[in-house]
């Protein structure tokens, strides 16, 4: 059976489920767009055809906890919000949801009947699925994920966790899943979306995040990637800010050492959309790549209104063969004058056999604006480093310093202090160091 | 701001100054292209066998090519078979002194104010004029000739110096390096050759003023320019072109190569017809340009001024292959009204310790499209390469476009890059410190422009430093952002 269609009798059976017509039309457009390969502009470094299994199953496995998932959650930091999908599929026994007035949290799938009105507004609207490749595929075959909505000038204090584990027994397996994200105006809330392969064997999933931010609405939204070295992820992060609104987003990928299967591959697209006046969007990533992990990150600010603002900033460390792609645009369209833009994209080369294909890039039709991008590859200052040993620290430890201080630049951005701290303390493990 | 106005319609009114026809004789080749073409060009050329086959192996490789995509310039698609692709002059009589010139020409160089007797005399400079695909005329050779400097048409090299041409010739930019590459290698019908020998350091700026003349020709140059071991040159590049509706296809491929301890700087003014105001006509500049530093210390330097063609298309670039070589790229490209420019270079570090430099500043103003794309790549054999990169965009009024985009692929742990790149517009402040000191808007914005380009501009041998500046006061005076 070839790969259309294995994917067209697959989606055949989804059947005349919510959101039936989007869901034809998405997969009407990923018939046309198929899989991406390296020839496509946007995937040019990054040659996800060859790493994806040719037959993929994309309907739900619902599956055992196992014992690494249950580890997992007790690791966590007592979260009162905490909830969990396992294979795509929402786990209600292991979640925590407290009731709290003015915001609504649960699966996309309870959310189609008990809020079908605004999930009708809202799903699919974001993502392009007319040229987005695993948006397409992901609007075709979603089967359940998160949704979360706030009200009007409600603020939430507590980060909210939803984590995404993937222990598939079929090396086939494709999860699509997916996050619908609502904040009316005033909204504010930190939001936490955690990926985690919990089985020893490779897993695959195309994840689809929509998050609308209100006027003067306020989200910070986190992204970890902690243990992904034997997975093939795509991520896809859609926002669009209104007036006054701010959007704030970390991406965190480590890439432990594995099993060897040699098959690590992040791609995280996102794309923020300024659409009304003196919006903000701040977009950040950290990425740790070892043995021969791929991770590729691709950022998209979309400056459409006047007076808007966004920063960018990426910092990698790739080791063994790792290899890293940083693809940052900045738009700026004729609308959008006063617009401050920066981004900065940096990396550190720890191995030989590792490599970087950087490619920041703007694109401005304004011309009352301050844009700016810097990329910078290289090691760790020589100078810091002797400074460092000539007051009798190893040269290992002066390294592992020198590159936490580098990374923790990143981690400073994020603004939920219980998460913050959890990242410290992952990236104190990553590079061994004590204090 | 209705002042402001004013003058930005006026310099957009601006018209095309040097746009005018000379009247020659011409005897062309049959229309389009064909296999044909290719052999009517060799032989009139009195070409050897090789070159024949070396054209045809060109031409086949065309024919299997898809035109590209990829770039951030629109044009309708091109007709290859409605063009001329070969014009020579009618009259061949040897030229001995400067009297003997068509006197057409000579006025066709008056009007655009080259004083080529003042710039023998007193600038000692040798010029090689190419009028459409024909040299006309070349001086100072015997002078270069003393030192061994062979410096002549390409035609000639390859009657006279075949063994210099079999060996370079298509080595940095090879036959199906690219489509418009192939086709000029199919089609090519003049351009320059310089060989500077071992050790010898080119005692006066070359320089070679390219013009297309007859109507519906694209012209087709080729240059290769090879610095023997420990020799330097300097080589100048200037074009101007006659006013047209039509638009018109220059498709020219030039190919350095630098020695151990060589050296090659190659600067470029172009301000061929950019079009008229309404976006009509102008000429299509799709040009390969790439240089070699096949050397130990080595060294090969571009600066480009770009203020004219209705596209531009081209990346000069090196490939940076010998220990310690260095490349650099010094670039301004200025667009105004309808011009699209897509230009930017390459910086391939193959060698040990080799360094480049990138400097461009790119100037777009009306409803132009201005685009910066480079490539820096550091292989693994490319141990404590070193790149910066510095791009800045500036944007006259809210109907145009900047776009960067630059491509970093580093594979080797000890190479170092940094790019940075910045867009803007002239800060209203400095236009208010310029106003204050009695200055007018139009005055300030020619000197803070000037002053936003000096970096590149210094790199320009004295004589295109003072045209260069003149250029971007023709195409941007008055305009203030």
């Amino acid at each position: 059976m070839s790969f259309t269609e294995n994917i067209a009798k697959q989606f055949a059976l989804i059947g005349n489920t919510n959101v039936a017509e989007l869901r034809k039309n998405a997969f009407t457009a990923f018939e046309k767009l198929g899989i991406p390969s390296s020839r496509h502009e946007e995937w040019k470094y990054t040659n996800i055809k060859t790493k994806l299994n040719e037959q993929l199953s994309l309907t739900p496995v619902d599956s055992q906890v196992n014992t690494a998932v249950k580890n997992y959650i007790s690791s966590l930091p007592p979260y009162s919000f905490r909830i969990i999908f396992l294979n795509g599929v929402f786990h209600s026994e292991l979640s925590i949801v407290p009731q709290m007035k003015g915001l609504t949290v649960c699966s996309l799938k309870e959310a189609f009947t008990s809020n079908s009105s605004l999930v009708e507004k809202y799903f699919g609207k974001l993502v392009n699925y007319s040229e987005e490749h695993f948006a397409a595929l992901n609007t075709a075959f979603v089967n359940d994920g998160a949704f979360v909505h706030i009200q009007k000038n409600v603020l939430i204090d507590e980060p909210i966790y939803i984590q995404y584990f993937f222990t598939a027994s079929d090396v086939n397996a494709f999860a699509q899943t997916r996050s619908l994200v609502i904040l009316e105006d005033g909204a504010s809330i930190q939001l936490a979306e955690d990926f985690r392969n919990a089985s020893n064997i490779s897993v695959q999933y195309n994840h689809v995040s929509e998050v609308y931010v209100g006027k003067n609405a306020s989200i910070d939204i986190v992204k970890l990637q902690l243990e992904v070295s034997n997975a093939i992820g795509v991520d896809t992060l859609e926002a669009q800010v209104e007036r006054d609104g701010k959007f704030s987003a970390a991406t965190i990928t480590f890439s432990s050492p594995n099993t060897g299967t040699g098959k690590a591959l992040i791609r995280n697209n996102v794309t923020a959309r300024l659409i009304g006046e003196n919006s903000h969007a701040d977009l950040n990533g950290l990425y740790f790549g070892k043995e021969t992990a791929h991770i590729d990150n691709h950022i998209l600010v979309d400056h459409i209104s006047p007076n808007c603002t966004s920063n960018q900033l990426y910092k990698g460390v790739l080791d063994d063969e790792s290899t890293g792609v940083f693809n940052g645009k900045i738009f700026v369209k004729p609308d959008a004058q006063k617009t401050n833009a920066f981004q900065s994209s940096k990396a550190l080369l720890l191995s030989n056999e590792a490599s970087i294909n950087s490619k920041p890039q703007l694109e401005i039709f304004a011309d009352d604006v301050k844009c700016s991008h810097g990329a910078a590859v290289g090691q760790l200052d020589e100078n810091a480093l002797f400074y460092l040993r000539a007051r009798g620290i190893t040269k290992q430890e002066a390294t592992q310093i020198l590159t936490y201080a580098f990374a923790h630049e990143v981690i400073e951005h994020v603004h939920s202090k219980p998460i913050r701290q959890f990242l410290c303390d992952r990236l104190k493990d990553e590079l061994k160091v004590n204090f | 701001m209705a002042d402001n106005d004013k003058i930005i319609d006026e310099v957009v009114a601006n018209d095309y100054k040097y746009g005018f026809t000379t009247n020659i004789e011409q005897e062309f080749a049959a229309i389009g292209l064909s296999e044909e073409t290719v052999r009517f060009i060799s032989a009139k050329k009195n070409e050897p066998e090789w070159m024949l086959e070396w054209r045809l192996k060109a031409y086949s490789a065309w024919l299997k090519m898809e035109q590209p995509k990829w770039q951030n310039v629109h044009f309708p698609e091109i007709d290859f078979q409605s063009i001329i692709y070969y014009a020579a002059q009618k009259k061949k009589k040897v030229i001995n002194s400067l009297d003997d010139v068509d006197p057409e020409i000579r006025a066709t160089y008056d009007k655009l104010g080259i004083p080529i007797q003042e710039q023998k005399l007193l600038a000692g400079v040798a010029v090689d004029y190419v009028m459409d695909s024909e040299s006309v005329i070349t001086t100072f050779r015997e002078s270069l000739k003393e030192k061994g400097i062979i410096f002549c048409s390409i035609s000639e090299a390859i009657r006279e110096q075949p063994e210099l041409v079999k060996q370079y010739l298509g080595s940095v930019v090879p036959q199906r390096d690219n489509y418009y590459a192939a086709l000029n290698s199919a089609v090519f019908s003049d351009g320059s050759f310089v060989y500077i020998p071992k050790g010898v350091r080119c005692p006066m700026e070359l320089s070679t003023y390219f013009r297309i003349n007859a109507e519906n020709t694209g012209q087709f140059e080729r240059t290769l320019i090879i610095a023997d071991e420990g020799s330097y040159v300097s080589y100048l590049e200037g074009c101007t072109a006659p006013m047209r509706d039509e638009n018109q296809l220059h498709a020219a491929v030039v190919e350095l190569i630098t020695l151990d301890n060589a050296e090659i700087k190659y600067s470029t003014v172009q301000n061929w017809y950019p079009g008229d105001k309404e976006g009509k006509g102008g000429i299509y500049n799709f040009v390969t340009k790439r240089g070699m530093c096949r050397g130990k210390n080595s060294k090969i330097s571009w600066t480009q001024v770009e203020t004219g063609s209705a596209i531009t298309w081209k990346y000069p670039s090196c490939i940076l292959k010998g220990e310690n070589s260095i490349g650099e790229f010094y670039s301004v490209a200025v667009t105004n009204n309808y011009q699209q420019a897509d230009t930017g270079t390459k910086m391939i570090h193959i060698g040990k310790n080799t360094k480049s430099r990138i400097v461009s500043k790119g100037i777009s103003a009306g409803k132009s499209q201005n685009s910066y794309r480079g490539l820096v790549q550091v292989h693994k054999t490319a141990d404590n390469a070193y790149n910066s990169s510095q791009c800045d965009s500036l944007l006259i009024g809210d109907k145009c476009g900047a776009h960067t985009f630059p491509y970093l692929e580093i594979k080797n742990k000890t190479g170092r890059v940094e790019h940075e790149a910045t867009t803007s517009k002239i800060g209203e402040d400095l236009l208010f410190y310029c106003n204050q000191r009695g200055l007018s808007n139009e005055e300030a914005v020619s000197m803070i422009i000037n002053g936003y380009c000096k970096e590149v501009f210094k790199q320009l041998p004295m004589e295109f430093m003072v045209e260069a500046q003149k250029l971007l006061s023709i195409s941007l005076e008055g305009s203030v952002g």
